[in-house]
This record gives structure tokens, C-alpha cells and sequence, in this order.
């Protein structure tokens, strides 16, 4: 009996515990910072070394623009919905802006990833991993 | 008191508890009812305890689908594309005098 007791509050127990929290994308990709910043184990040769900086220029000259119209929109949105009573059509057509926006941020950084780790070779990738943490 | 009143005393004791005492018979008739009766119980009981047991480890082994997350704790999958390099210079301002370290 007090098997079964000890059995019914671990399957209780079990059954409670929360999802694990996982980025499914993200562990894919590796940011230029964990690049660079172990250069030296991952033998970067110099063609590496001069992509990576040219995606990096290249996201960068457009993320600034697009943040800073993002900051815009998004404190506009904040505006509305400050409100009473609330616009809703207005809020939502915003909150279109604020997305798109987002989501053209997204694809340029998801580009500029994908390109990064084109450039590197199969063994740098396995260290990378193995750096971030064995995923 | 003398030995006679001694032994009346004690034949009234023994009818009074006699009275209230089952007879041997009754007894011996009703016995294998009472074993059949107790191990239909004992079946039983190792029945519901095979059938609780089961019904934990059905709930233990077989796969669930993951619980839906909260709206309000939700991530969507690709929400860290937003954290771009060099994204903190849209929330600081530049140490001309280098007084931070």
C-alpha cells in the first residue's frame, strides 16, 4: 500500500512539472559574438573572419533604422492604448506597423545567421556546439 | 458463605453467560460461509489494488501531450531574431568622459 501511496504522488509530481522552456531555432544558429569571441579556438582563417564582419556591417547599417522605427511605432501603440476607451481599429492597424517591422528585423537577422554559419566548417560547427553547452 | 451458595453462584453466572453465547452448531454451519466471504475479499482487494496499480502506470508511461503554455508566458519561436547585435545602442547613451567602467 504505501508503494502504491509513494507511486500515486510520483506520477502526481510528474504529471506538474512544467515544459521545458526550449529554443528549437535559435540552438541552430551561433551569434557572431560566440564567433568571434573564440576566434582563436575555432581557427578562423581570414576569409571567415572577413565575412562574418561584412554580414555583421551589413545587418547592422539596417537594424539601426529599423529600431528606431520600431521604437516610434511601438511608443505610439503605447499612446493609444493609453486611451479610454481604446481605438481598437487604430490600435490594431499599429500594431500591424510594429510587427512588420519586426518581422522584416527577423528575417534580416535570420539571414545574416544562416549566412555565418555557411561560412564555417562542419568542425567549427561541432566545437560551437559543444561550447554553448553540448546541444 | 458456604460451598453450596459458592456453586449456585457460579451455575447462575454460567446460564446468564450461556444465554448470550452462539451456539457451537449455529457456529460450525456458518463457518464456510464466513471463509467463502473472506476470500471473496481477499480476491477482491488484490483485484482493486491490480486495477489502481494499472491505472498509475497507464497514467505514468503513457506519452501526454505537452501542456499549452499560458498567452501571457508564450514565446514565439522566433522572438530571440529580435535581439540583434548591437541593439543596447538604441538604449544607452555613449561615456564621453569615461566615467563608467
Amino acid at each position: 500500500m504505501k508503494t502504491l501511496l509513494l507511486l500515486l504522488v510520483a506520477t502526481a509530481a510528474f504529471g506538474q512539472q512544467p515544459p521545458p522552456q526550449e529554443d528549437p531555432i535559435g540552438q541552430q544558429l551561433f551569434p557572431p559574438e560566440l564567433i568571434m569571441s573564440q576566434s582563436q579556438k575555432l581557427h578562423l582563417d581570414e576569409k571567415q573572419r572577413t565575412t562574418i564582419k561584412n554580414e555583421v556591417q551589413r545587418a547592422q547599417s539596417k537594424f539601426f533604422d529599423l529600431q528606431w522605427e520600431l521604437k516610434e511605432a511601438s511608443d505610439a501603440m503605447v499612446q493609444m492604448l493609453q486611451q479610454t476607451p481604446i481605438d481598437e481599429a487604430r490600435v490594431l492597424e499599429q500594431a500591424d506597423k510594429v510587427m512588420g517591422l519586426e518581422r522584416e528585423i527577423k528575417k534580416i537577422h535570420l539571414s545574416m545567421l544562416i549566412r555565418i554559419k555557411n561560412s564555417m566548417t562542419a568542425e567549427q560547427i561541432g566545437q560551437l556546439r559543444q561550447l554553448r553547452g553540448g546541444r | 458463605m458456604n460451598d453450596d451458595r459458592l456453586h449456585d453462584a457460579f451455575k447462575e453466572l454460567r446460564r446468564a453467560e450461556t444465554a448470550h453465547v452462539p451456539s457451537f452448531k449455529r457456529l460450525w454451519d456458518v463457518e464456510p460461509a464466513l471463509s467463502r466471504l473472506r476470500s471473496r475479499l481477499r480476491v477482491g482487494s488484490t483485484f482493486a489494488f491490480a486495477v489502481v496499480l494499472l491505472i498509475v502506470l497507464a497514467v505514468a508511461i503513457i506519452p501526454r501531450r505537452p501542456a499549452a503554455p499560458s498567452i501571457s508566458t508564450w514565446r514565439a519561436p522566433t522572438d530571440f531574431l529580435l535581439q540583434t547585435p548591437g541593439r543596447e545602442l538604441l538604449d544607452s547613451v555613449p561615456d564621453l568622459k569615461g566615467t563608467r567602467q
